[in-house]
């Protein structure tokens, strides 16, 4: 990995900052969510947001509260173990946070450093900005913490606070922006999405045999909203979608108005996040629809499964993961499936760091897999264990690069430990960093590792039936989640 | 004794050690519990699949008797193995010393057996214990680099209560039976007597103070960590039960299904 080594300085990836969003962006983000209005005084009003972020918040307050500075965390941190960076790590990062706020305290004032406070400058205070924008809010620290105590959600909190200050990751205020004027991450239109779908439908036609039927900003039973990136970048995840669901007999609609599994709210800020969830509420009320369908997305799910899917039900809506209609699918021989269309390569699977330590959904994928492959299996840290893809919480962006590759570096010799040639990440951040890093990866160790989502190899392995299916006489899939 | 040390280490110490330990877990308390939010999301649980509060109690137990967390991760075996042999150590130790005020059907020799025997051996894993984990401390450098004041005095002040303990256990091994535990049970019951202790040895006296010190300083650093994470919503829930709530076939599913594009 010569060229993370040229670019990253070991032991201090504070050189590595994020491009900040501009005040003309700001402003625009203010229109949908207001930020809150500080002094002026940046040390000042971030001290002071940090004190509400724990007063308001349980866990918050709980991981600053109890750490007990076992460095437990420094062994699991995939940021600290590949940059060094003490403070790029989570015990690290929350010290920055404990200190500042000590500093605050009588005790603090008293002994000062005897009681690690440090009060903070602004300096200081976009220092630990960027450390914060170097976190992958993968959640490793929580799931290795003897107490569970997890950094990922204070660097949720911590962000929050340096937005209010204006001070966000360009990247990650643009997308939100973006999502929220258009219903989507990547801005695409609705004629574009349009177009996108048909064009799969044709590939699907001429490489499964039949036309797929599916609706588009209509009534109808279900609702899919997959990450626009399967719009874009990963068609094959798209034509698994809309194959799987033609087959299964179920009725359901895209939406153009809302396309976006992806919730890059959770990232950063609450208030957008909300915002964005409940886009797909009102979208789901609109087209009148029973179920709303999540599509391959880590953060996405987390963010859908613990706020939207809440949302919905307070509407009277059902959601699932398409994960988990098509393990339904499975189960009652609704599909046909030939693991031999996916040839005998060696499939490895990865846990999307958001399935396995924040949503629930380790056991589903790989009951998909078994179905859909022959020679498949987990990448040595796998389920909870699993090693972020290095471009998460927002770090999929070019500035990151020297970062996204340091991370990147432990899941790609995970892969190649164990023999795999097809890494399966069923993920749309994953899917871009190792469509952005493997290409590096491999140049460098001249290996040939090719990666993609589950609904791909799901798409592959659906054999259509001998002639086109009738409308079911019975509920095709019953939706129960496994 | 100097009445005054006697009154200062076996009256007043163990009654403001304890006051303060009340406030401090009372004050603890409420920060915790004060904060209604959990970060906007409906669920910050780490740990998959722990729906109910069955996986929440056995994910518990297996943190606190299992330390199941720190070997996932297969690096830091100082750490699990140092940590380990420290808290097995300790908890038999503060069993062990309700030996002192919890009448056992034990006679004076098999008394002194299990305190020399059992707790003598707590009490030594306990201390190599928590000496390997101040070694680690201070030998690895990111260890050095997060650590702060705190991070040596808590592991000081056990390392100090624990010799002094040990001295007495193992080496001295004064009439316990007759000096601390009436002594002992006279604070607990509210009815100080201090006649008891009037003739107890130095190390009595440190180990005494030293503990009083420690009980004290429980609620107000990290030594909290072990009641913390009980009110930890990344352990303790609440999880959204997304996949234990099957979705009905709804009406009308039928007459959707076989739309055309």
């Amino acid at each position: 990995m010569t060229e993370v080594a040229s670019k990253l300085v070991w032991g201090d990836s504070s050189q590595v900052p994020p491009f900040w969003l501009k005040p003309e962006m700001l402003a625009k983000l203010d229109k949908v969510v207001p930020r809150k209005k500080g002094t002026g005084n940046l040390a000042h009003d971030v001290v002071c947001g940090l004190k509400e972020q724990v007063e308001a918040n349980r866990n918050v307050r709980l991981t600053i509260d109890a750490c007990v500075h076992c460095g437990a965390c420094l062994n699991a941190c995939p940021t600290y173990l590949t940059t060094g960076d003490i403070h790029n790590s989570p015990v690290g990062r929350a010290d920055l946070v404990r200190r500042a706020l000590r500093a605050e305290t009588r005790a603090g004032k008293w002994f000062k450093n005897l009681v690690g406070a440090e009060r903070l400058t602004d300096e200081g205070a976009r220092r630990m900005a960027t450390y914060y924008h170097q976190c992958l809010e993968c959640r490793r620290c929580g799931e290795i913490c003897p107490f569970g105590l997890d950094q990922a959600d204070v660097t949720r909190a911590v962000r929050s606070v340096f937005y209010d200050n204006g001070i966000i990751s360009r990247y990650v205020g643009t997308v939100i922006e973006s999502s929220e004027r258009t219903g989507n991450n990547l801005g695409l239109p609705p004629p574009a999405i349009k177009t996108t779908i048909e064009f799969c439908r044709d590939e699907i036609q001429e490489e499964k045999g039949f036309v797929p039927r599916y609706k588009v900003d209509e009534h109808a039973y279900a609702m899919l909203v997959p990450p626009s990136a399967d719009f874009f970048l990963n068609l094959e995840t798209l034509k698994g979608y809309m194959t799987f669901f033609y087959l299964a007999g179920l009725d359901y609609t895209f939406t153009t108005e809302h396309a976006e599994l992806g919730n890059f709210g959770l990232f950063n800020d609450e208030r957008h996040l909300a915002k964005i969830g409940d886009h797909i509420v009102s979208v789901a009320r609109k087209l009148d629809v029973r179920l709303v369908v999540a599509g391959e997305c880590g953060h996405g799910w987390r963010a859908f499964k613990q706020y939207v899917i809440p949302r919905l039900r307070e509407n009277g809506f059902e959601a699932v993961h398409v994960f988990h209609l098509v393990i339904d699918a499975i189960k009652g021989g609704k599909v046909t499936l030939d693991p031999s269309l996916n040839g005998a390569t060696r499939y490895v699977y990865q846990d999307p760091c958001n399935y396995a330590r924040a949503a629930d959904l380790t056991e589903e994928p790989r009951f998909i897999l078994a179905h859909v492959t022959r020679d498949h299996q987990d990448s040595p840290h796998s389920r909870e264990r699993t090693w972020c893809c290095g471009g998460g919480a927002g770090m999929l962006t070019d500035e990151l690069m020297p970062l996204r590759l340091a991370y990147g570096r432990l899941w790609y010799d995970d892969a190649r430990s164990v023999g795999g040639q097809h890494i399966v990440r069923p993920c749309a951040i994953c899917k871009a960093q190792l469509n952005a890093v493997l290409p590096k990866f491999n140049k460098e160790t001249k290996d040939k590792v090719a990666y993609s989502g589950l609904m791909d190899l799901v798409y592959k392995a659906l054999v259509p039936p001998p002639k086109p299916a009738a409308p079911a006489s019975t509920p095709a899939v019953a939706a129960t989640p496994a | 004794m100097d009445p005054i040390v006697q009154i200062g280490v076996f009256l007043v110490a163990p009654y403001l050690a304890v006051a303060l330990l009340v406030i401090g877990a009372l004050y603890r308390l409420v920060q915790w519990l004060r904060p209604r939010r959990i970060t906007g999301l409906r669920s910050v649980a780490i740990v998959p699949y722990t729906f109910g509060y069955g996986r929440v109690l056995w994910d518990l137990i297996k943190r606190v008797f299992g330390f199941y967390t720190l070997p996932k991760m297969e690096k830091d075996r100082v750490l699990i193995y140092g940590g380990m042999i420290f808290h097995y150590g300790i908890w038999v130790v503060l069993i062990s010393h309700f030996g002192l005020v919890v009448p056992l059907p034990l006679t004076a020799s098999q008394h002194d057996f299990v305190g020399l025997y059992i707790g003598g051996t707590a009490g030594v894993l306990a201390f190599v214990g928590m000496l390997i984990l101040i070694v680690r401390r201070l030998s690895l450098e990111r260890m050095r680099q997060l650590s702060n004041f705190e991070d040596y005095f808590t592991p000081g002040l056990l390392l100090l209560i624990m010799f002094f303990g040990l001295m007495q256990t193992l080496v001295i091994r004064p009439d316990y039976l007759n000096t601390v535990s009436p002594w002992l049970t006279s604070i607990i019951e509210f009815h100080p007597n201090l006649a008891p202790i009037a003739s107890v040895g130095i190390f009595t006296i440190l180990h005494v103070l030293v503990a009083c010190l420690f009980i004290a300083y429980i609620p107000w650093g990290k030594m909290v960590h072990w009641v913390g994470y009980l009110f930890n919503p990344s352990v303790t829930g609440p999880s959204f039960p997304v996949t234990t709530e099957k979705v009905r076939p709804l009406p009308g599913l039928e007459a959707h299904q076989g739309g055309s594009p």
